[in-house]
């Protein structure tokens, strides 16, 4: 066994960022100073420099024309059929998502990343949008006594007006709140969204002193359907293509306003007010209008998005797209590009658009899961030696074991009656997979999750650390063979899940984020 | 105004049982949030795997030939199983997804509890199964038995769940009063750095807490399996939802408090359900909640926040 250098340390901390405690006796341009330069450090702190030496200018253009090709380079023929499917419709609608997400993630960002709000009833301002874009237009609206046969108001009067209540909303609960800071602010604005859903939900039998009847306000679940198309100057927004280029332009809009809000007064307000409210308001900033400000903006970016989404999608419903789980959403992208980095925002957006849909199909699934075990790997175990004896370690001993079971034991081994992909055949082989494989891979999904951990907690004694690494690799194919790759509903929930932890534990400040520096 | 009397006592002691079992997340959600200031968002899936590993018990006793040994003792054993399984999962949860998170920015380990949820509801969907699964309404607790004291008719397996939950609080209580961990715990969650610096093992404390809570958890999940007889993969995240709402009423961080939001909205809930309608219910719930907050920033029984410059 090559002696591992961090084994004489019984008390080294762990890796990560996150884990560093903060440094005594350090003083805070040292510390800055110091975790730049770990930026900078590796392969990606290489291309990090090198995308930085870019001018701002030419980064923005690449990334926007890299953009607007999406929807073009992915209907030619060389593309659909290196992917194997007809159409590119799908890949269209999940990059219109991501444009989707994406505006609402920097309204997110805005509220919780630059004002340090913690907002969970951002979701509901969307979901306002919606409805009032429903409402606007749609045949829904019907009072006979006044003669409205459903509201048709173009979008170029109707978007703005939503935008505008959705604010006051905004500005509203902003004010209501106000006197509520982190956690209890937190609470509120989540009972906040919670009864925006459950209202929207129930009122479908509403008792009104003007009618006779009960007035049904919002179809409960099922929602309002067949809303008007967007028209703007008389061009109607039909195909999700245009939608993508419409969205494409708003984000662009968004960003740019953002941006230049941040760099502002206003800006520089918010982000002293993250840091230290109280040094904030000693030094002027009227930090009360500030915060309310935060919110209006958050919400007219969430109504912008919401309605515009709405006559996209051309139906709204509650649940689950206004629900906690779109909110939970938000947070992971906000939180992974990085609070406060706008660009990074951006990204966390793409990244959970993108992979969960990616993880649809369980045969990419099986290519990403060993490709990433099989980089995580190496980045554990890196020199590159070592990393190839423990490979070919736990691969041989795979194919021992299963000589001895063929030899010794020759009914154990019936193999899978559906084999799957050229990889998936080609993992199977180097494993023993037994006649009641159901049954086993549930046991062993289970006991792969324990040896693993158990793996991490004696990655400090590599006689113990890396026989336990081997078992779990191979625990962890066999649980993928027989249970995962199976079932790809729950299986791509539970990576997005797995990433969101392991990304936060190595990277707390997320992908883009500036570490906090803290000091004693 | 008749029917309103005739309803009262019913609808408190289903106010109560319901209000029992969210006090019984609150308490853990309180005591983890006294300690790290940490919103954990999987104590409401914690909850979940105590349901689903007391129902693991419950068929393992309860063949079609009937109960293999008495009623009682298989009652005791699925909340013991719980208790202890719920509790070391989230020892596990707090070693890898939290503990190398605790100086990082307060938001990082909330998504890292986010992805812990999606890991154990997913998990447990996987390897049980994604239908719901179901004890019989009649099996562990026949339907006859019913307690009568004049109008009211209470059946029996309400009466444990309010049973169980105050034993259960009422041992809490002694603990952190009396014991010497319990000081322990009351140091950590007063000054975090000032107790380690006074000699007690933070860490131990921490994984304490978390036992404790998550064993609450559990025992709350078989509680409620007991009586409303059904059991999903997803159902911790509406029931952590409630319990963090019950904390944050109670004044988060605050034990009693914890108690007295669960019991209040369980109360409220009741209360709704049978006076106004049952769709409102959760609208009442978290309006009842800001309303609060809003007269009372910090919680009923929680203190106001001090800064110290």
């Amino acid at each position: 066994m090559p002696s591992d250098p961090s084994e004489n340390g019984k008390t080294t901390p762990e890796k990560g960022a996150g884990t560093e405690p903060p440094r005594i006796g350090t003083d805070e341009w040292v510390a800055q100073v110091a975790s730049r330069k770990r930026q900078t450090r590796g392969f990606s702190g290489w291309l990090a420099m090198r995308w930085e030496r870019i001018p701002l200018g030419w980064r923005f253009g690449m990334v926007l024309s890299l953009l607007i090709l999406i929807p073009l380079a992915t209907n030619t023929q060389a593309f659909l059929d290196l992917l194997g499917i007809s159409n590119n419709a799908f890949i269209v609608r999940t990059a219109t998502r991501f444009l989707v997400f994406a505006l609402l993630a920097i309204g997110l960002n805005v509220v919780v990343g630059y004002a340090g709000l913690l907002d969970l009833g951002y979701v509901a301002f969307y979901g306002i949008a919606g409805y009032l874009y429903a409402y606007l237009s749609s045949d829904f609206v019907r009072i006979g006594s006044l003669g409205i046969d459903g509201l048709h108001v173009p979008a170029l009067l109707s978007i703005p007006l939503i935008i505008a209540v959705t604010a006051m909303v905004g500005w509203l609960i902003g004010t209501i709140s106000l006197r509520l800071s982190g956690d209890y602010l937190a609470i509120v604005t989540l009972g906040f969204g919670q009864v925006f859903v459950q209202l929207v939900l129930t009122s479908t039998r509403v008792r009104v002193p003007w009618q006779d009847r009960p007035v049904n306000f919002t179809r409960g679940p099922n929602g309002i359907n067949r809303l008007d198309d967007v028209t703007l100057f008389g061009y109607t927004f039909e195909s999700t293509i245009q939608y993508y280029y419409l969205f494409l332009v708003l984000l662009v809009l968004v960003y740019i306003g953002v941006r230049h809000l941040n760099f502002s007064r206003v800006g520089r307000a918010w982000r002293s007010i993250r840091e230290d409210e109280l040094a904030a308001e000693v030094m002027g900033a009227p930090t009360g209008r500030l915060k309310i400000l935060a919110f209006v903006i958050g919400a007219g970016i969430a109504a912008l998005a919401g309605s515009v989404d709405a006559a996209w999608q051309g139906n709204v419903v509650p649940v689950p797209r206004y629900s906690v789980l779109t909110l939970i959403n938000l947070y992971a992208m906000v939180v992974l590009g990085g609070i406060g980095s706008l660009t990074g925002v951006v990204i966390g957006a793409f990244i959970f658009t993108v992979l969960p849909e990616v993880l649809r199909s369980s045969a990419v699934a099986g290519v990403l899961f060993y490709g990433a075990g099989l980089i995580g790997l190496y980045f554990l175990l890196k020199p590159f030696k070592r990393y190839a004896l423990i490979l070919i370690g736990t691969v041989s001993s795979g194919f021992l074991l299963k000589f001895l079971v063929l030899t010794l034991l020759p009914g154990l081994h019936t193999g899978l009656p559906e084999p799957g992909s050229i990889l998936n055949q080609a993992v199977q082989s180097w494993l023993v997979i037994p006649a009641d494989y159901k049954l086993v891979g549930n046991v062993v999904t289970g006991l792969s999750a324990l040896v693993l951990l158990l793996t991490i907690l004696a990655r400090q004694r590599p006689r113990l650390f890396y026989p336990l690494l081997g078992i779990s690799i191979y625990m962890l194919a066999f649980s993928w063979e027989t249970r995962l790759a199976l079932e790809p509903s729950a299986t791509r929930i539970l990576i997005v899940g797995a990433t969101l932890v392991v990304l936060m534990i190595v990277r707390p400040h997320g992908l883009l984020g500036k570490p906090e520096v803290r000091v004693v | 105004m008749e029917t309103f009397f005739s309803l009262l006592p019913q609808t408190l002691v289903n106010g109560l049982t319901l209000g029992s079992v969210y006090a019984l997340i609150a308490l853990g959600y309180s005591m983890v949030y006294g300690i790290l200031k940490l919103l954990n968002f999987a104590h409401g899936d914690i909850y979940m795997i105590g349901a689903y590993l007391g129902y693991g018990v419950f068929i393992m006793f309860f063949t079609e030939q009937g109960a293999l040994i008495p009623t009682a003792l298989i009652i005791v054993l699925m909340l013991v199983v719980a208790m202890t399984g719920a509790g070391v999962i989230s020892i596990v949860v707090e070693r890898f997804a939290y503990r190398p998170l605790r100086y990082a920015p307060r938001i990082a380990p909330l998504i890292s509890a986010l992805g812990v949820s999606f890991i154990l509801q997913n998990m447990v969907q996987i390897t049980v199964s994604p239908r719901p699964l179901s004890y019989g309404s009649d099996t562990l607790i026949p339907r006859n038995a019913i307690f009568e004291l004049g109008d009211l008719r209470i059946h029996a397996s309400r009466l444990l769940v309010i049973g169980a939950a105050m034993i259960f609080m009422l041992f809490l209580t002694y603990f952190v009063r009396q014991t010497r961990l319990g000081r322990a715990m009351r140091a950590v969650s007063t000054d975090l750095d000032g107790a380690a610096m006074m000699g007690v093992d933070v860490n131990q404390v921490i994984v304490l807490t978390f036992f404790i809570g998550a064993a609450l958890a559990g025992a709350g999940g078989v509680l409620v399996g007991i009586v409303f007889f059904s059991l999903r993969h997803t159902m911790g995240f509406l029931a952590g939802l409630k319990g963090f709402t019950a904390a944050v009423v109670g004044g988060i961080g605050s034990m009693p408090g914890a108690v007295l939001g669960g019991l209040l909205l369980g109360l409220a809930e009741a209360f709704t359900s049978v006076y106004l309608s049952a769709t409102y219910k959760d609208v009442v719930a978290f309006v009842m909640l800001i309303f609060i907050l809003l007269v009372k920033p910090s919680g009923l029984m929680g203190k106001p926040l001090l800064q110290k410059v």
